[in-house]
């Protein structure tokens, strides 16, 4: 069954945190707990300045270093399209998850005393619908699919300056990036 | 423990009171039953603001109570029938309407008494709750005693609808009046293009796809991005997918800048009309300018086509050459002005007169400016110079808000609900933004060029705008209302206007609104519906009841105050409403209405045919009309006036353009404050960037419109405060120079008060520019006597220039470290009164 | 367990919750603090030897009545006036009653909790007087609610075993999910924020009795378990 992830255009993405909030109140998510999240980046020099925005959830890694590390089984890989999950029932608020995930996707709530992370709306996409930051988004810079597809259709990378490296969990996110965004290794004007 | 055991040693007595009715809970009449928490009803929401968007915001309701939101589904989205998504404020409704901090009782301020009490405790007092009756009784009786001691003048009703009405069956109030978000275009476009529009021009321009055809798009002081949410800035990445090079002009590299333009030009506040005519200056002498055009098509150019009756010398060519002032407006002397570099403005200017077709499209910012006249004149006849009006893509307009990307005329829209306005019988009295807080203070104002008039102003009603924190000056503001006898306010939450009142009416939302309504006003493509979401909260009322509350108790003819039954009057705007005939023809009706849907309704109508049944319009609460590109309903302005000059001459005075306009020039006069020549000539401005240099507010400010907020609504809501934290703009080498780093706390001091925040230290502002977040609610530190909140609005003003319009981005301030503590906003508590 | 001694544990309770929802759900009347300052009245409040928190509010209630003389009308302004300041206003509310204030960091008002109240109380019939204008899950209502649970377990238990358990879990679960979560909290605003050591007295004295009572409940459920289970009596 095909991987499912994000595809994320930054180039486009203006940075108006809609799919933050969207994703908070469909998760009814108190201040503090976001589990997508927009970051910006910036540097240069004015009066020529770079900057670049980074929406990101949850990668549903390849390797997911959160279900290696989660002594209970809560964290969870899905077989039938490749999302990582988190059954709340079985979670014990450990937290070796937060630790463990390079891109801080689970986030941890003190009341509860558990976790809780991305699933890429299951419920929605069930019902034949987008998950919420993919249809709130007001410049269509997010999608959800076939990563695969995704990677075929638009090249991009996971391997942006801000980002660790993605050999080590392997996610499953397509960014088509703004070229400050590439890391050093791949930047392509530092071709020789 | 076996605690069942051990209750065997205590007896106890019982307690004979019990609950009284309406406290506790009753039994019901209905079947005990489980209440589905899956299931609910999907319902339109009002998303009701002031931000440009105005988009589709729909909840589910379980059983009452709101459980999360959407936006647009009601279609497939697409580049050209796009969705109406809503942004983060939208998003965050749910936590607007339902913030505990919602006002829930009528209130007044404990050290109130008639004639003001302790007047000096407005805005730090303590509150009463009152009920209702009495609330009601203490506006009626202040509104009688200040009636027959001053008179009706010494009411002043700045912002809302209904108190209006109360007032002008009562004698009549003191009217506030002043462009402000359009700044100085409203007063300068008829003048120059004859073209009578809402708010100068905004509704000109090119509507989305005609943009698609533009060589040269020139996003000057606009940032759709963050100011326009909704769908400009898609729409105008559709333009750049079709091939338009972006340039955008603006002091900040804003997100607008980042993911459209093609090349950012940074130029200071108050100065693009130096800019301007140092790129005239170039296009002219290099012979690059549409002298054809400007043959053809206007007057005022050179001496050989100026208008009639105008002295020959006035022509604004031998302006920019230095004929007469010895001053040629070449882009060296515009770079000292404005920091652009000449090299730069040499070839901007080239680019866009051979650009063709290119648009310029403009926020409201450049000219929100003191005696800020000069920069729409301009910047038209920029246009006109190299000829880029009338032609599909091309063009100069302020088309931005809910306009931007959608020039042209509402191609539907909500008929009128039947409500007639009452005409104040003192409408000629009105005071302008400029004046009205000195005015309460002097006892004075201008009504006109040379009038100086007495005004005695003893109450103020406050209303749906945000009066006291938004208009300039809200330092003085604040000592205007710890002077009058009587403030009353009436809102959802305890905002600035509400904090410094003596009594507080607690209103409903639009999603408490009986039988619902349409959007004040999106884009001209849409209308929105939205439904009754849940009943009022606590003993929240319509604004409309308070007005007919009070007109009773006034001896007034309550039906007169509020003539129409909500539901009758919402009634009527859905028979009314109209939609564009597929080939642009005219309008026809766009709701079906069967005898089934009237006696459903209880209202008064007849049937009629429309595009689509009421109850689907309902139920889907949008209808946007179906476009393409090519269809007949794209926009350009001025096709007509190129295509025949003669055959369709324009309403100005010379049946052309202008850009010598004497008309304009006595307009301006007229108003008294200040003068404008009747050719496009740079004038520094009050404020502005030459002011600022003269006695060390070395800082020029950009009061910018911010994601938190629709200018002043959500700053409240905790989720907005998470992420986006009012933080002060200050250039990465300016800051260095005060050792300010990223974070640091700084002070911000104007020439009328200051403020403290956050300093975001970045390469994305010029040196020798701040900028910060318009609409903070005014929150003054006990200890320090500053503002801790960053309300842009208490460091200036208020100060009448022009038309009568506010310059807001007219401001000079000083930056220093601060030495004390401020948390993150997100961590302050709620304004949690009652 | 001793059938009488189960009754009578019944019976306190509907009375302890009886005169919870009468301190917590209204302005004291003057009937009220006519009773509750009885001399002793207070002092029959169960459990003081199980529970310190118990023991130290009685203390305190005791202590307040006999420092002020209840004949004149004073006490009755004071403990009226003294309710009004913490729960309905003027001013700012000290300790706003409602259950998702003090759960959700959000502070909203009318969300998940409010339903979820509404659906435990829709259960057995019941509404809050200004339904949907107010929010369900107000102290005073959470605590009629146990008093209309318990007054219903008194009356079934002879009869209506079934029905007895049933209401006996559905009271259990109700003080797990909501009143031992943010009682505390409010308790905590409420002693610290109160004129009168009536008030405080009835917050601690309020957070002692939904730990004891949760504990009996366990015993009580335990122990019906065991008979349905065993058929027999344990000891």
């Amino acid at each position: 069954m095909p991987q499912l992830g994000f595809y994320y255009d930054m180039t486009v993405c203006s940075s108006c945190k809609t799919c933050q909030i969207a994703c908070k109140d469909k998760n009814n998510l108190d201040v503090g707990i976001n589990f997508r999240k927009v970051h910006y980046f910036e540097g240069g020099k004015f009066p020529n300045p770079w900057a670049y925005p980074i929406s990101m959830s949850c990668n549903h890694c390849a390797k997911p270093k959160c279900v290696e590390n989660c002594p209970t089984g809560a964290m969870v890989k899905r077989s039938e399209d490749g999302v990582v999950i988190h059954r709340k029932e079985r979670c014990i608020g450990c937290q070796m998850c937060v630790w463990s995930c390079p891109y801080g996707a689970p986030q941890y709530n003190k009341k509860a005393g558990k976790v809780g992370k991305c699933d890429s709306c299951v419920d929605l996409r069930a019902n034949g619908e987008q998950p919420a930051c993919v249809s709130s988004c007001l410049m269509r810079a997010l999608q959800f699919g076939d990563i695969e597809e995704f990677r075929q259709k638009y090249g991009g990378t996971v391997d942006i300056k801000g980002l660790p490296e993605s050999g080590i969990t392997s996610p499953n996110t397509v960014i088509t990036p703004n070229q400050y965004a590439l890391s050093v290794n791949r930047r392509l004007d530092n071709v020789d | 423990m076996n605690l069942i055991k051990k209750a065997k040693n205590y007896i106890m007595d019982r307690t004979p009171s019990s609950m009284l009715p309406g406290r506790g809970l009753s039994k019901t009449s209905t079947d005990s039953q489980e209440i589905d928490c899956q299931t609910g009803q999907w319902v339109t929401a009002a998303c009701w603001h002031n931000c440009g968007g105005r988009c589709l915001n729909k909840v589910l309701v379980v059983d009452g109570v709101v459980v999360r939101q959407k936006t647009d589904d009601t279609h497939v989205d697409s580049p050209d029938f796009p969705q109406q998504r809503g942004c983060p404020r939208g998003r965050s409704q749910r936590q607007q309407v339902f913030g505990v901090d919602r006002l829930k009782y009528p209130m007044k301020r404990k050290n109130w008494e008639p004639g003001g009490g302790n007047k000096e405790l407005r805005g730090k007092d303590q509150w009463v709750r009152i009920s209702w009756d009495e609330a009601l009784a203490i506006v009626a009786s202040e509104a009688k005693r200040i009636k027959e001691k001053y008179g009706n003048s010494a009411i002043f009703i700045p912002s809302g609808f209904e108190m209006q009405r109360v007032l002008s069956l009562y004698g009549g109030y003191a009217e506030r009046w002043g462009q402000v978000s359009w700044g100085a275009w409203p007063g300068v476009y008829p003048f120059i293009t004859g073209m009578k529009t809402p708010q100068g021009g905004d509704t000109e321009g090119n509507d989305r796809f005609r943009l698609r055809k533009s060589k040269l798009i020139i996003l000057w002081g606009a940032n759709p991005a963050v100011s326009s949410n909704g769908n400009p800035a898609y729409n105008y990445l559709q333009a750049k997918k079709a091939g338009a090079k972006f340039i955008v002009v603006d002091p900040l590299y804003t997100d607008s800048a980042r993911v459209l333009a093609d090349q950012w030009i940074p130029c200071r506040p108050c100065t693009d009309t130096a800019m301007i005519l140092g790129m005239i200056y170039h296009v002219v002498i290099n012979n690059l300018h549409d002298q054809l055009f400007l043959d053809t098509y206007c007057v005022g150019f050179d001496a050989g086509h100026m208008p009639a009756g105008a002295d020959p010398k006035e022509n604004f060519k031998d302006y920019i050459l230095g004929t007469y002032d010895g001053q040629p407006k070449h882009p060296e002397w515009a770079s000292e002005i404005c920091g652009v570099d000449p090299a730069v403005i040499r070839n901007f200017a080239e680019e866009y007169a051979s650009s063709k077709p290119a648009a310029i499209i403009t926020g409201g910012a450049p000219a929100r400016i003191n005696n800020g006249e000069h920069l729409p004149h301009a910047m038209l006849t920029l246009g006109f110079v190299t000829g880029n009006h009338g032609i599909p893509g091309s063009g100069v307009s302020p088309c931005m808000h809910n306009k931007a990307t959608y020039a042209g005329p509402d191609l539907v829209r909500p008929g009128f609900n039947g409500i007639e306005s009452i005409a104040n019988p003192l409408c000629h009295i009105k005071i302008n933004n400029g004046e009205m807080w000195d005015a309460v203070m002097t006892g004075q104002y201008i009504a006109g060029k040379g009038e100086i008039r007495d005004i005695n102003i003893q109450m103020i009603c406050h209303g749906s705008a945000s009066c006291l924190n938004q208009r300039s000056g809200t330092t003085r503001g604040i000592e205007a209302h710890r002077q009058v006898e009587f403030v009353v306010a009436q809102n959802y939450v305890l905002n600035t206007d509400a904090q410094y009142a003596d009594i507080v009416l607690p209103v409903v939302t639009q999603w408490e609104t009986e039988g619902g309504g349409f959007a004040p006003g999106s884009n001209t493509e849409i209308v929105i519906f939205y439904s009754k979401v849940i009943e009022p909260l606590y003993e929240a009322k319509p604004d409309i009841w308070i007005a007919r509350e009070i007109g009773k108790r006034l001896g007034l003819d309550s039906d007169k105050i509020d003539p129409i039954p909500p539901k009758q009057a919402v009634f009527n705007q859905i028979a009314g409403a109209q939609v564009i005939k597929p080939d642009g023809s005219g309008y026809e009706k766009l709701i079906t209405i069967t005898e089934e849907d009237l006696s459903g309704l209880g209202v008064q109508g007849t049937p009629q045919t429309g595009r689509i049944p009421y109850k689907e319009f309902v139920e889907k609460g949008i209808y946007q009309v179906p476009r393409s590109p090519g269809d007949n309903l794209e926009y350009t302005t001025f096709t007509a006036y190129i295509e025949d000059p003669e055959k369709n001459k324009l309403q100005t005075v010379s049946g052309k353009f202008q850009i010598h306009s004497q008309e304009l020039s006595n307009y301006i006069k007229a108003f008294g404050w200040t003068t404008k020549s009747p050719i496009p000539v740079y004038e520094p401005t009050r404020e502005g960037y030459e002011e600022g240099l003269k006695d060390g507010y070395t800082h020029q400010l950009v009061t910018i419109h911010y994601q938190r907020r629709s200018h002043s609504v959500f700053d409240n809501v905790p989720w907005l405060r998470e992420m986006f934290p009012q933080e002060f703009w200050i250039n990465a080498d300016d800051a260095g120079k005060q050792g300010i780093k990223n974070g640091d706390i700084v002070k911000i001091i104007g020439r009328k008060g200051a403020f403290f925040r956050p300093a975001y230290v970045t390469e994305r502002i010029m040196p020798g520019v701040v900028a910060v977040g318009e609409g903070a609610w005014v929150e003054i530190d006990e200890k320090s006597g500053l503002d801790k909140a960053g309300s842009a609005n208490i460091l200036y003003g208020p100060v009448a220039t022009g038309q009568g319009h506010t310059g807001y981005n007219s401001c000079n301030v000083k930056i220093e470290k601060y030495h004390g503590e401020l948390l993150p906003d997100v961590q302050w508590p709620l304004r949690i009164v009652l | 367990m001793d059938h009488n001694d189960v009754l009578h544990f019944l019976r306190l309770r509907t009375f302890v919750y009886d005169l919870f929802r009468n301190t917590f759900g209204q302005e004291p009347s003057p009937s009220y603090v006519d009773t509750i300052s009885k001399e002793g009245f207070i002092l029959k409040f169960p459990f003081t030897d199980e529970s310190e928190l118990i023991q130290k509010g009685v203390k305190q209630i005791d202590d307040y009545f006999k420092q002020h003389d209840v004949t004149s009308g004073e006490v009755y302004d004071q403990l009226h006036w003294d309710y009004t300041r913490l729960f309905i206003g003027p001013y700012k509310l000290l300790a706003p009653p409602w259950e998702s204030l003090y759960l959700s960091e959000e502070r909203l008002l009318f969300q998940e909790s409010a339903l979820q109240v509404r659906s435990a109380y829709a259960k057995y019939g019941f509404r809050p007087s200004h339904y949907q204008r107010e929010p369900d899950d107000h102290l005073g209502l959470e605590l009629d609610f146990m008093y209309q649970l318990a007054h219903q377990d008194e009356e079934n238990f002879n009869d209506e075993k079934e029905q007895f358990i049933e209401v006996l879990l559905d009271s259990r679960s109700f003080l797990e999910t909501h009143l031992l979560n943010w009682v505390p909290l409010i308790a905590k605003d409420i002693v610290q924020h109160a004129h009168t050591d009536f008030y405080r007295g009835m917050a601690t004295i309020l957070t002692g009795y939904i730990k004891i009572d949760f504990d009996a409940l366990n015993e009580l459920v335990n122990t019906e378990e065991a008979i349905n289970n065993d058929g027999g009596e344990f000891p």
